[in-house]
């Protein structure tokens, strides 16, 4: 292939996959990164040591608000300059959202969240989940150029690709943003991240009220683990906060242990559990799909079986 | 005003099976159902029109025949009418057609304002559809929005949920607009309402309808060649515990032991 440009609002995502493509650079091509926007100029440094041969970068207001439609005639202008026929973006929501409006733009196939990205036989294999997460589809993209969003975390550079890159100021003739932000706010600082945590304590709706997370909690606690939950918990009741929700639009876990508490085990939810060493659940239904992915099952009333379990812990603690 | 919402048949993955080898799913013989996220744009819509004069709800979808029969819970629910892309060759599409299709019947539809998508559909989950039909029409994408204004006939205020900010944005109308299922709770059709649905007007097209020529869509505009679609391999211990509760959780707590899983 011809080479690849590389761009996320993530600087530490473009560097992972800036290392990982260099690694790749055989088969791949040279390594560029784009840097736009806001500061480019100073974030483009820490990236010409990343594997990046070159780094392109521009800083025209129009950017700032990382509009799709702007950032992605940037891109495709940048992937010309630079003479990639592969453009890797990270798939956190917005480069999801960019990489197909890049794609259209470039009447390019495109993987939008990528599972896996390997080299087979000097082609791009991509995997992403299909039919709601009960498959994963492998593919190979067709047309020259293309276009692909890593999830994240799912591939890792080791660094030694690394060369010092030459920055590069784009020449670009980009249009009116049409997207205006009138005013970007925090989430709340997120005070977990599950997709990290050794283990993991997930309650789903089999949880009667609110009141009975402390039930929960208690034993995450017994655990040295945090508090996981499905869907309906985080979204629909806000009983738990988002950051806690697994599944296909929540975290991607792989824990040690994972005790899955009244989960019925809908595959929109346990695509997000599938990288879990253990798997225990408790359910009171006997036929709940849960029990198909389950290393070890409890047909019980969670409200019986949990209790019982965090003290079982606490004395093994105590011993 | 008019506004479209793309809604997607979907086959219904709750009664997805698997071949013997417990990895090739089998697609035949299911329920075709909408998609779930677009539920709550259709019902943003309705909404919107509860809330002002001369607004016209359109459901938009693409897919095969029994599409018909599908699009009554749209209608249901409070759309206006059904526009419905019917074609043998979509069943070979990519998203690179189907949004060539949704694209084409909005042009054919004609001065709409608002197109509402679900973030992702059941099935794909790429989020691709939103983007690529209004990177076609030449229009702004707002994706991932989880609260909707509209600020007079011409333009919207939306609060988009990325991971770690809300981001309120503003463009001019028209626009293409996709939703999380946090904007709302989508209502259950009457079921009176579901047996008048069928008199709703409904509009239908076949591609050469829509001056779309097959190889748009199929052949050599196909972007992506699949070479597997399995689920993943899976070995799990599947081991029901049994006894007394106490027995249970004894054994439990033994097994985690020895896999040395416990803190
Ligand atoms: C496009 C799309 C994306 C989605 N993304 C996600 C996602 O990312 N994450 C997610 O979680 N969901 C997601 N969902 C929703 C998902 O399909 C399921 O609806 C959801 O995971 C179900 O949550 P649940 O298991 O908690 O509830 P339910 O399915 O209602 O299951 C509750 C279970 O609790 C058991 N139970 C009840 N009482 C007790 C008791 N006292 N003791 C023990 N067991 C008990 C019941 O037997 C039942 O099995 C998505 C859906 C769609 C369509
Ligand atoms: N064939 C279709 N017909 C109508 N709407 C669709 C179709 N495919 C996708 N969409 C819309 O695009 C959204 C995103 O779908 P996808 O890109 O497949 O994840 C869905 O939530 C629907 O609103």
């Amino acid at each position: 292939m011809s080479g690849v440009l590389v761009y996320s609002e993530n600087d530490s995502h473009v560097q992972t996959l800036a290392s990982w493509s260099a690694d790749h650079a055989d088969t791949l091509g040279p390594v560029s990164v784009a840097v736009l926007g806001k500061d480019a100029g100073n974030r483009a440094e820490q990236h010409r040591g990343s594997g990046a041969s070159r780094v392109f970068v521009n800083e025209a207001p129009g950017l700032e608000g990382l509009a799709e439609d702007v950032v992605s005639s940037a891109l495709a202008q940048i992937a010309k300059q630079a003479d990639a026929d592969l453009i890797l973006l990270s798939a956190t929501r917005r480069g999801r959202s960019l990489a197909s409006r890049l794609a259209q733009e470039l009447d390019s196939g495109c993987v939008s969240e990528a599972i896996e990205v390997g080299i087979e036989d000097g082609r791009l294999i991509t995997g992403r989940y299909a039919l709601g997460g009960n498959t994963v589809s492998r593919e190979v993209i067709l047309t020259p150029l293309k276009v692909v969003a890593v999830t994240p975390g799912t591939v890792e550079g080791s660094g030694s690709g690394a060369v010092e890159g030459e920055i590069i100021s784009a020449e670009l003739s980009l249009p009116e943003p049409r997207m205006m932000i009138v005013e970007r706010n925090p989430k709340p600082a997120s005070t977990v991240n599950i997709a990290e945590s050794d283990r993991l304590v997930c309650v789903g709706r089999g949880l009667a009220q609110q009141e009975d997370l402390k039930l929960i909690e208690d034993l995450a606690a017994e655990l040295a683990g945090e508090v996981a939950c499905t869907r309906p918990l985080s979204s629909e009741y806000g009983w738990v906060s988002e950051e806690r929700m697994i599944g296909i639009s929540g975290e991607k876990c792989n824990p040690q242990l994972i005790l899955s508490l009244g989960v019925s085990g809908q595959v929109q939810h346990t695509v997000g559990i599938m990288g879990a060493k253990t798997i225990v659940a408790v359910n009171s239904d006997p036929n709940a799909p849960i029990f198909k992915l389950a290393d070890y099952g409890i047909v019980g009333d969670l409200y019986e079986v949990v209790p019982a379990l965090a003290d079982a812990l606490k004395q093994r603690g105590a011993n | 005003m008019k506004i479209v919402v793309c809604m997607k048949q979907v086959v219904d993955l709750a009664q997805l099976r698997f071949k013997s080898d417990g990895r090739t799913p089998v697609l035949e013989g299911l329920p075709m159902i909408l998609s779930a996220f677009e539920k709550h744009a259709l019902e943003e819509a309705v909404r919107i029109k509860e809330a002002q004069a001369d607004v016209h709800v359109i459901a938009l979808s693409a897919g095969s025949t029994k599409l018909k029969e599908t699009i009554k819970e749209a209608l249901a629910i409070g759309a206006d009418e059904a526009a419905l892309v019917i074609d043998p060759a979509i069943k070979d599409t990519d998203v690179s057609g189907s949004s060539r299709l949704l694209a084409g019947a909005i042009e054919a539809i004609g001065e709409v304002d608002l197109v509402l998508t679900g973030e992702g559909s059941d099935d794909e989950y790429s989020g691709q559809i939103p983007s690529r039909v209004a990177a076609r029409l030449g229009w702004p994408q707002i994706t991932t929005v989880r609260e909707l204004a509209l600020a007079g006939e011409k333009r919207l205020r939306a609060v988009r949920d990325m991971e770690n900010s809300l981001e309120v944005v503003e463009c001019d109308l028209p626009a293409v607009v996709s939703v999380t299922s946090e904007l709302n709770t989508p209502r259950l059709p009457p079921l009176t309402a579901i047996l008048k649905a069928g008199r709703k007007p409904t509009q239908e097209w076949t591609l050469t309808e829509l001056g779309i020529n097959a190889d748009e869509i199929g052949g050599k505009a196909i972007q992506i060649e699949v070479l597997s679609n399995l689920a993943p391999e899976q070995e799990r211990k599947n081991e029901m515990l049994e006894g007394t509760l106490e027995e249970q959780i004894d054994a439990l707590l033994r097994a985690l032991e020895h896999e040395g899983v416990l803190a």
